[in-house]
C-alpha cells in the first residue's frame, strides 16, 4: 500500500459551474426580457386606446392627451425610450407610439373614427 | 437539463404573470369599448328623431299663425253678431285646432321614439356586458325629455321644439358598470379586481344641419 495521492481539485467545481451559471443567467435574462417585451406591447396597446378616447374628447387638447399617454406608459414601463404622437382632426383621432428597449422596437399606430366607433364588429378597435 | 428544469417554476410564473396582464388589459379594453360603442350607437340613432323634430318647426310656426288668425276671426265675427259668419269662423278654428293636435301628436311620437331608442340601447348594453360579468349597470340621462329640446312656447298646442342652451351635456347618455377583471381566474384563489367602466357620449352641432358624435367621458378605473 503506497501513500495515497490526493489530487487537489479545489476550484474545479467552480470552473465547471461557471459556464452553466452563465448559460442559466443568459436564459433567465432572455426569459425576463421576453416577458417585459410582451408586457410592454400590451401596455402600449391599452394606453394608446386610452389616448384615442382622450383625443376624441373635444375639451382635451392633443398635447394634454400626448402627455397623459407618455406618463401612463412611462409609469408602467420604467425601462425603454419612448416617443408619442397624438393627432386630432374633426372626425379622426390617431396615436402613434414608438418604444425602444435594448435594440427591440415597437411602433404602434392606432386610429379611431366615429364610423369605426359605430360599426366595428371586433372590439376593442 | 436538470438545471433548466429547476427554472420551470420561474418560467411558469412569468408566463402566468404576462398572460394575466394581457388578459386584464384586454378585459378592461373590451369593457370600455363596448360602453363607448353602445353609447355612440344610441346617440347616432337619436339623430333621426332629433332632426325630424327640428324639421317640423316651420310647420309648427305656420300652424300657430293660422291659429292666431282663426282666433281673431272668431272674435271679429262674434262682435259682428252675424251667425253664419260666426259658424264659419268657428269651423275654421276647429279645423286648425284639429291640425295642431294631430301635429303635436306627431311631435310627441318622435319624443317617444327617442325614449324607446334610449331604452333599447340600455337593454343591448346590458346584454353585451353579460359575458364580462358586469355588475351594477347604471344608465343615466341628463334631461327630463329623451332629447335635449324644449317646447317654445311651452304651453302651445303646436310648439316649436328647440335645442336647449347647454345641448351637448344635457343630451348625453352615460353608462357605468363594474367589471371583475379577473373573473376568469379560479375562484379558490379568492381574488377580485373590480373596475369601474364609465362612458358618456353626446351629440354636438356639426356642419350643414348635421350632428356629430362626441365622447364626453371614457374612464376605466
Amino acid at each position: 500500500m503506497g501513500p495515497q495521492t490526493v489530487r487537489p481539485n479545489s476550484g474545479q467545481a467552480l470552473t465547471e459551474a461557471l459556464p452553466v451559471t452563465l448559460l442559466l443567467g443568459l436564459f433567465i435574462s432572455g426569459l425576463l426580457l421576453v416577458a417585459y417585451l410582451l408586457f410592454a406591447r400590451s401596455t402600449i396597446q391599452y394606453q394608446s386606446e386610452q389616448a384615442l378616447y382622450c383625443a376624441a374628447q373635444k375639451h382635451k387638447s392633443k398635447s394634454d392627451c400626448a402627455m397623459e399617454l407618455k406618463q401612463a406608459i412611462e409609469q408602467a414601463l420604467p425601462w425603454g425610450d419612448l416617443a408619442v404622437d397624438v393627432e386630432k382632426q374633426a372626425n379622426k383621432w390617431t396615436t402613434e407610439v414608438q418604444w425602444t428597449y435594448q435594440g427591440y422596437s415597437f411602433n404602434m399606430y392606432k386610429e379611431l373614427t366615429p364610423k369605426q366607433m359605430l360599426n366595428a364588429k371586433a372590439l376593442p378597435w | 437539463m436538470v438545471s433548466v428544469l429547476t427554472l420551470l417554476p420561474l418560467f411558469i410564473t412569468l408566463l402566468v404573470c404576462v398572460s394575466a396582464a394581457f388578459f386584464i388589459y384586454r378585459r378592461k379594453s373590451l369593457a370600455q369599448s363596448i360602453c363607448i360603442q353602445q353609447a355612440a350607437r344610441m346617440q347616432n340613432d337619436l339623430k333621426t328623431p332629433l332632426k325630424k323634430l327640428l324639421k317640423m318647426n316651420p310647420r309648427a310656426t305656420s300652424l300657430r299663425a293660422q291659429r292666431t288668425q282663426a282666433d281673431a276671426n272668431v272674435t271679429a265675427t262674434e262682435a259682428s253678431g252675424y251667425p253664419p259668419a260666426i259658424a264659419a269662423a268657428r269651423a275654421q278654428q276647429t279645423a286648425v285646432i284639429a291640425q295642431q293636435t294631430e301635429f303635436h301628436l306627431e311631435q310627441l311620437a318622435l319624443l317617444a321614439d327617442a325614449q324607446r331608442i334610449r331604452l333599447e340601447a340600455e337593454t343591448t348594453l346590458r346584454m353585451r356586458v353579460l359575458p364580462l360579468q358586469a355588475e351594477g349597470v347604471q344608465s343615466m340621462a341628463y334631461y327630463q325629455r329623451p332629447l335635449a329640446v324644449e317646447p317654445k312656447p311651452p304651453l302651445d298646442l303646436s310648439p316649436n321644439y328647440e335645442t336647449v342652451a347647454e345641448f351637448t351635456p344635457l343630451q348625453q347618455h352615460r353608462f357605468r358598470y363594474l367589471v371583475d377583471l379577473i373573473s376568469g381566474f379560479p375562484r379558490e384563489l379568492g381574488l377580485s379586481a373590480r373596475q369601474v367602466t364609465e362612458c358618456a357620449v353626446s351629440l354636438h352641432p356639426g356642419e350643414e344641419d348635421e350632428w356629430d358624435i362626441e365622447i364626453l367621458t371614457a374612464k376605466a378605473q
